[in-house]
């Protein structure tokens, strides 16, 4: 980046401090010792690269979620109502073994099902049948490293869109990429509220993105062109430190 | 034409027979007239020969018709509030709500700490058995018993018990709304009402449950969002004194349709 004003420096420095106290405040939560943050930094500092290791933690919950897309979204595995139908365990297509054979080459069945209660919205019926009885989500919050892993994925992006949005600015030509965020004052009170209506609006978008998108991987995964990872990343947050984010105590 | 198809087949499936809609529709375009010279006249009364010179029916007939004011059908009255609270809370309350804001099927009798169908009548039919409120949402086409005793949600308002005045008059009242934006876009190229459109696209047969439920969870997503924020629009500013000003009116419509070639 290029450098203009030493005050612009200090800027710089705070935000680097700012950036890695929280990044620090939060490993900490998940119980990593600061020992293990201070060998983490300094082989962050002198490595070029480091182990991909949040795509190898997500990976399974990415089938998951590929395996539940496909139950809700292919004509053979919905009913007459369009939802997705109750599942025998095993059989020919359709059944959950199927699906799980598929996403999950070669891993037993017994593997995939225990991943599919803890993540997926997905229930043991009678008659050895399993039923879907929510969205695409995968659920990650059982599990701290998928958590967290989950977490470096959105940090990673995000530091990489600013960046290449800021690349792009200072070339002055090329097209950026998406980078919004709002953020409002409401009493803590309304928080439930704002969580009703948010949420279905940000599950909508990320479900339309996954069915826009999904034929585009399915082409892209049998051609040999150069090929990247697109996605869109959405959280709705709540933060305490209104000072810190940038909100004064004005009128709007 | 295509226009008055639907309410041909609504005629028919209420035992309304072609001199009794053409009766209704005269009367109808009669007043409708009487209306607009009205409008346009500085809401001086329209005589019945200009009526009748405007309509093409005799003037005998206009006196006669507008003689008799119709009693408008009566807007539908919120029934079973109770109900009506209860399906309410089940789309809304996060508890009740899967990861993709859907209202969850719900098991009848509780497990461990999961919501069941149980816990939402205790909480929003308090002395209400579960059984007597499950009886009465399934008559109301609002909610459907699956097995392994699981109840799924299947809309968020009890439905009308079939082709009544009431339920008539509601859709009359959507119909027109429609009608009127159409029809007004026609006359009015300048008119800010909107009208988008999806389709038609030809799909097969198998697929049309899924594109179904698209089309239902995207509107329903669109229109919830829209909701509020209009009605944060209509609630005055805090503080503010209401003045009273003229007021309107509007709102949006969004309806799916079928077509068997």
């Amino acid at each position: 980046m290029r450098r203009t004003t030493s005050s612009a420096d200090v800027v710089l420095q705070g935000l680097a401090t700012e950036l890695l106290w929280a990044t620090c405040h939060v490993l900490r939560s998940y119980g990593l010792s600061a020992e293990q943050l201070r060998l983490s930094a300094l082989t962050a500092l002198k490595a070029r690269k480091v182990a991909p290791v949040s795509g190898r933690v997500l990976r399974d919950y990415r089938a998951m979620g590929n395996l539940v897309f496909k139950w809700m979204c292919d004509s053979s595995y919905v009913d007459d109502a369009g939802r997705p139908r109750i599942l025998p365990l095993h059989g020919r297509r359709p059944s959950f073994g199927a699906l799980a054979k598929q996403f999950f080459p070669g891993r037993p069945l017994r593997e995939v099902l225990k991943l599919a209660y803890a993540a997926a919205e997905i229930e043991e019926r009678s008659g050895r049948r399993v039923a879907l009885i929510g969205g695409c989500t995968v659920d990650l919050a059982g599990n701290p490293e998928a958590t967290l892993a989950h977490s470096v994925r959105h940090v990673i992006q995000l530091l990489s869109t600013g960046q290449h949005n800021f690349s792009v600015a200072q070339k002055g030509h090329g097209i950026r990429w998406t980078d919004r965020m709002v953020n409002r004052v409401i009493e803590a009170k309304s928080w439930d509220k704002v969580v009703a209506e948010i949420r279905p609006q940000l599950a909508d978008l990320i479900d339309r993105t996954d069915r826009l998108l999904q034929p585009q991987e399915r082409a892209a995964l049998r051609s040999r062109q150069k090929k990247s990872v697109v996605g869109v990343g959405v959280y709705l947050f709540q933060e305490d430190a209104i000072q810190r984010a940038g909100v004064e105590n004005r009128g709007t | 034409m295509r226009a008055f198809e639907p309410l041909i087949d609504l005629c028919m499936d209420a035992g309304v027979g072609s001199p009794e809609l053409e009766s209704l529709v005269r009367a109808l375009f009669v007043r409708r007239a009487r209306d607009r010279l009205i409008r346009g006249m500085d809401r001086r009364a329209a005589s019945d020969v200009r009526v009748a010179l405007a309509t093409g029916v005799h003037r005998n007939f206009v006196r006669e018709i507008l003689a008799d004011e119709p009693g408008t059908l009566p807007i539908r009255e919120a029934r079973r509030p109770k109900s009506a609270r209860l399906l309410e809370a089940w789309h809304s309350n996060l508890r009740y709500l899967d990861s993709s804001s859907r209202p969850r099927e719900l098991p009848i009798r509780r497990a461990g700490r999961d919501p069941s169908f149980a816990e939402l009548v205790s909480r929003y039919l308090p002395g209400v058995a579960a059984g007597a409120a499950l009886s009465e949402l399934r008559r109301g086409g609002a909610v459907e018993l699956l097995p392994d005793e699981r109840v799924r949600p299947r809309t968020r308002k009890l439905k009308n018990d079939g082709v009544d005045a009431g339920a008539i008059g509601e859709a009359a009242r959507t119909g027109a709304h429609v009608l009127q934006t159409l029809f007004g876009r026609l006359s009015d190229a300048e008119s800010r009402q909107t009208c988008e459109e999806v389709g038609p696209i030809s799909l097969e047969m198998i697929k049309v449950p899924l594109a179904l439920n698209v089309i239902a969870s995207r509107t329903r997503v669109f229109v919830q969002a829209l909701r509020a924020e209009l009605d944060a629009l209509a609630r005055p500013k805090g503080g503010q004194r209401q003045r009273a000003r003229h007021k309107v009116q509007l709102g949006l419509t969004a309806c799916s349709w079928t077509l068997h070639p």
